[in-house]
């Protein structure tokens, strides 16, 4: 009997830590994806360029264009709704909030899901350090930097819960074609 | 004797969930590459607009390249094959879908228990997306 239940015992710790393991595997495998995503909303973003401020020479973004872009990929990539909630088959648990970094030759316009809440002047180039993921990004010509948050993902309970952040920045510098 | 042919039998079983994780390990390792591979050729067909049959090819030829046992007919693609462009406005008219599949073979270690959850003891794994085409017309 001593064997038995000691074997089921370690049984149980046995399957729970494999469970565990296979759980932060799959955060890790999307939080890289998320990482990926942010890169491609950013050169999604930067696709929309004012074509007559660009006859004039200066590079400017369509801002509600880029941000239209940003969003689609984002909630397409993420399996989000139109409100950027978690949808079927999503692995995000909660709204996503999405901030985007518009920087051209105009000045550096912030968006968080999709509404301004910062704008500064700045000039070439400027490290831009995003504060919530520490990401850098050197901008030498007009660029989007994008940050997705997700908030965390609780991932096993009791004592054995860990709650890791699901939070990532991309960026991509225009250059022109 | 009874006890320790009992320990032995428990030991048997135990050992299967760490012999499963490096297995894990090593699958995690080898979906890395298959999404950094996919996810590159991604970047390739963006450019074209499309997945063309160029880059299809290449893309299996490096995937089973760097993925030992991966025979490109393993590997499965649906997605955009018709020319996308990129729009004056942001629509999903632009967008570019993939989805590349790949087989797990083996994977648990011991298909007998597990082997009914999945058939053939095999995972078809998948990279998915959606990127928006660069190219203009």
């Amino acid at each position: 009997v001593k064997v038995f239940i000691t074997t089921i015992g370690t049984l149980i710790l046995a399957a729970t830590i494999w469970v565990l393991t296979t759980t932060m595997y799959q955060y890790n495998e999307q939080s890289d994806k998320m990482r990926w995503v942010a890169d491609q909303a950013a050169a999604a973003g930067a696709l929309y360029l004012d074509e007559a401020a660009a006859q004039e020479g200066m590079n400017a973004f369509v801002d509600a264009e880029s941000l239209q872009a940003i969003k689609n990929v984002v909630c397409s990539n993420l399996h989000l709704d139109n409100n950027a909630n978690p949808d079927t088959g999503a692995y995000v648990q909660r709204h996503v909030v999405v901030t985007a970094y518009l920087l051209d030759d105009q000045n550096c316009r912030v968006y968080r899901d999709g509404v301004l809440i910062d704008s500064y002047n700045f000039s070439y180039p400027y490290l831009l350090t995003v504060a919530d993921t520490g990401y850098s990004h050197a901008v030498g010509h007009p660029s989007v930097v994008v940050t997705i948050d997700a908030g965390t993902r609780h991932i096993g309970g009791g004592f054995l819960q860990f709650d890791p952040v699901l939070k990532r920045s991309g960026a991509y510098e225009w250059m022109d074609k | 004797m009874k006890e320790f042919i009992v320990l032995c039998a428990a030991l048997l079983i135990i050992i299967l969930f760490p012999v499963q994780s490096l297995l894990d390990t090593a699958y995690n390792a080898r979906e890395q590459v298959f999404d950094t591979t996919v996810r590159s050729y991604a970047e390739r067909a963006r450019i074209a607009g499309k997945f063309t049959p160029e880059i299809l090819n290449d893309m299996r030829d490096e995937l089973c390249d760097k993925l030992p046992g991966l025979s490109g007919g393993d590997i499965d693609f649906t997605g955009t094959t018709a020319q996308k462009y990129r729009g004056e406005s942001a629509s999903d008219d632009s967008m570019i879908d993939f989805r590349v599949t790949m087989p797990i073979r083996n994977r648990f270690v011991n298909g007998l228990i597990f082997g009914s959850i999945l058939p053939g003891n095999t995972e078809v794994y998948a990279c998915s997306g959606q990127v928006y085409s660069e190219a203009t017309p």
